[in-house]
């Protein structure tokens, strides 16, 4: 049992990182309707922005922290200003091509600036693992947990109260409307994407403590699935989001404890598409009806 | 029609002219292929392998070269990728001409190269592929590292030396080195009396362990076979620590630049692994070369490749000194199946497998990462 329960908070500690970026995914295609391929490699670039602010400039813990989200914050706003904005009235294939070729842009910069050597990610805790309640769990896993869903909490709040989500919500649901409401349009865009990419920011953080690997093309993968898992919940809903990251985390953890390491992606990619034969729009997804 | 017929006979000037070229550069260098993994994330060992060979032929070219020219040594990146080393062994061969082909480094790369070479029957040395089929039946393939089979023997003997009863395994069973040293180790286990409690998988390319992890540590062994990589062993130590999963590392030549991938170096204290080479060798011509290399680079041979490419460019050019002036593909292999030379990693001969007959070296970490040699474990 207790093997079972420690397989458990394996596949919560790898979905709460799923779920972690895949709001970052889920919130940009909601308010602009772009699949923003490029959301994995701000993963990649909070690793080495870490990496260069511990290694070469020695800076603390928590000033690193701040940074890195910043810098990722600074990297998405750039690139949706830069990239994304003049194509807002370009059919959407335009957009979806742009943000490939900016996620290559990245990872062949970082393969170019710091070499295709994994460096090691410079943060680590050395704290034994914590006893709660007869398990043994390390002390990133607890940290991870507890940071996603407290992030996602604070989400979730910003989104249904506060002026800002509101916003959010308006522009998501009818850009014109919203428009000639007297909303921001643009602000709120931006604001979005800037949400999206500090939590992809802590993403990264979390990610590096778990697997202190860094390389041009760390972001690849947890991007692919992030996205994933942002279409099993429903792509543009905010829980929908978490829901995914946590299904597929637990799917591939228990799938490699208890049936097969080889076969862990299979069944993570054959839920997804047993869910959609089923729920097209996702687990939460609402059908969107065309009323004439 | 007439444009045709001008642009057709520009183009056969152009390929007359530069075929005429060719010939008319008079051979005055002798031209060895390099192949290798130069980019990707093994290019750590590509690299290593390359500095050491290029010292070699720096040294050699001071002395005077062979038989009086130059030694030059072209290289040609793989990228890791089967595909891309045969396409660098055609350009080597076919454009380049070269007399004699070192590498290529990894060992699914090699085997899809050596079947090209041994059509050609060009000698070939590789410094790093480790499996045993690779020289089989290839009487022109030759390597200056010893075997994955041999290796995992070696290791598993040292665990039983020290006492190891119960074991427990994680292995890739998607790429060959890894799949190769698992099954060695785990039949040498069997002759040796110990026990095998808990086998795990990973698939290629992941990095999260996690779930194996725990299944392992469920199993309580007292030490753990990882026959992968540095980049991945880095994770499962620093994943093993998360989860409190205390217990011994055993690894082979290809973990041994964990160091550099791992953040928290005190964790391999606990890793013991067989390597080709190591800097705190005691020979004459192992101090020297660690000098000389130190002086050229800037640093030490921390990849034991350095070692194995270095003494793979000793043998190839000991061999065309003696196929010389031409450099005949046969008389070249002729020569190497007859080595006797002192390499920098020990005394180097050939058995009937064209595998060098050598001893490993056994070596840990001390809690800042620095290599420390433990034993020789000679076959």
């Amino acid at each position: 049992m207790t093997l079972f329960l420690n397989q458990l908070i394996n596949g919560l500690h790898v979905g709460s990182i799923y779920a972690l970026i895949a709001l970052g995914y889920t919130m940009v295609y909601g308010i602009v309707r772009l699949i923003n391929f490029a959301h994995g490699d701000i993963l990649m670039v909070g690793a080495y922005t870490a990496v260069i602010l511990t290694t070469m400039l020695g800076l603390p813990f928590p000033v690193v922290v701040i940074l890195v989200i910043l810098m990722c914050v600074l990297f998405g706003v750039v690139i949706e200003r830069v990239a994304y904005k003049p194509l807002r009235s370009s059919p959407r294939i335009s957009s979806l091509i742009t943000a490939i070729g900016v996620s290559m842009l990245l990872q062949n910069l970082a393969l170019l600036i710091f070499s295709p050597t994994p460096k090691p990610y410079p943060i680590s805790f050395n704290i034994k693992p914590l006893t709660i309640g007869g398990l043994q769990i390390g002390f990133t896993t607890v940290l991870t947990i507890a940071v996603s869903a407290l992030l996602m909490v604070l989400l979730q709040i910003l989104v249904a109260k506060s002026r800002a989500g509101k916003s959010m919500r308006a522009v998501s649901e009818d850009y014109d409307a919203a428009q000639l409401m007297g909303i921001n349009v643009n602000t709120t865009i931006t604001f979005t994407f800037a949400i999206g990419c500090a939590l992809a920011g802590i993403g990264s953080i979390l990610y590096g403590l778990a697997y202190p690997t860094v390389s041009p093309t760390l972001g690849s993968l947890p991007g692919l699935k992030a996205f994933i898992a942002a279409v099993l919940g429903g792509i543009g809903i905010i829980p929908g989001a978490m829901l995914g990251g946590l299904i597929m985390g637990l799917a591939e953890s228990l799938t490699k404890a208890y049936i097969s390491s080889q076969l862990s992606d299979a069944v993570v990619y054959g839920i997804l598409i047993v869910v959609l034969l089923f729920k097209p729009s996702g687990l939460l997804g609402r059908r969107m009806r065309e009323k004439v | 029609m007439k444009k045709r017929a001008v642009v057709s006979l520009v183009l056969a000037l152009i390929l007359g002219l530069s075929s005429m070229s060719a010939v008319v550069l008079a051979e005055d260098t002798v031209k060895i292929g390099g192949i290798g993994v130069l980019s990707g994330p093994y290019a750590v060992y590509g690299l290593a392998v390359q500095k050491g060979v290029n010292l070699y032929i720096e040294e050699l070219n001071a002395a005077g070269g062979i038989d009086g020219k130059k030694v030059e040594i072209l290289w040609e990146d793989t990228r890791g990728e089967a595909n891309d080393g045969v396409l660098a062994f055609s350009k080597l061969v076919e454009n380049d001409g070269v007399v004699g082909i070192i590498g290529p480094v990894l060992t699914g790369v090699t085997r899809a190269v050596a079947e090209y070479a041994t059509d050609e029957n060009i000698p070939m040395i590789t410094p790093s592929a480790t499996a045993y089929d690779i020289t089989t039946d290839r009487a022109n393939v030759f390597r200056t590292c010893f075997l994955d089979p041999f290796q995992a023997v070696q290791i598993a003997r040292y665990a039983k030396d020290e006492g190891i009863t119960k074991v427990g395994v994680i292995y890739d069973n998607g790429t060959e080195y890894s799949k190769g040293l698992y099954e060695a180790f785990v039949q040498e286990c069997a002759n040796l009396g110990i026990e095998v409690v808990a086998t795990e998988s990973a698939a290629y390319g992941d990095v999260d362990f996690k779930s194996q992890l725990t299944n392992l540590k469920n199993a309580a062994p007292e030490a753990v076979f990882l026959p992968y990589y540095g980049a991945e062993a880095a994770l499962m130590l620093t994943q093993s620590n998360d989860i409190g999963f205390e217990t011994r590392f055993l690894g082979a030549d290809g973990i041994a630049d964990v160091v550099d991938a791992i953040g928290n170096k005190a964790l391999l204290t606990n890793m013991t692994y067989s390597d080709h080479f190591s800097t705190q060798a005691d020979s004459q011509k192992a101090k020297d070369f660690v000098a000389a290399f130190q002086e050229k680079y800037n640093e030490e041979p921390s990849v034991s490749f350095s070692a194995t490419g270095y003494d793979a460019a000793v043998v190839l050019c000991d061999a065309l000194s003696k196929a010389a002036p031409e450099f005949k593909y046969e008389d070249t292999i002729a020569a190497i199946k007859a080595t006797d030379v002192e390499g920098v990693s020990g005394k180097i001969t050939f058995d009937d497998h064209n595998d060098p007959i050598k001893s490993a070296f056994i070596m840990t970490f001390d809690e800042n990462g620095n290599k420390l040699f433990v034993k020789m474990q000679n076959p």
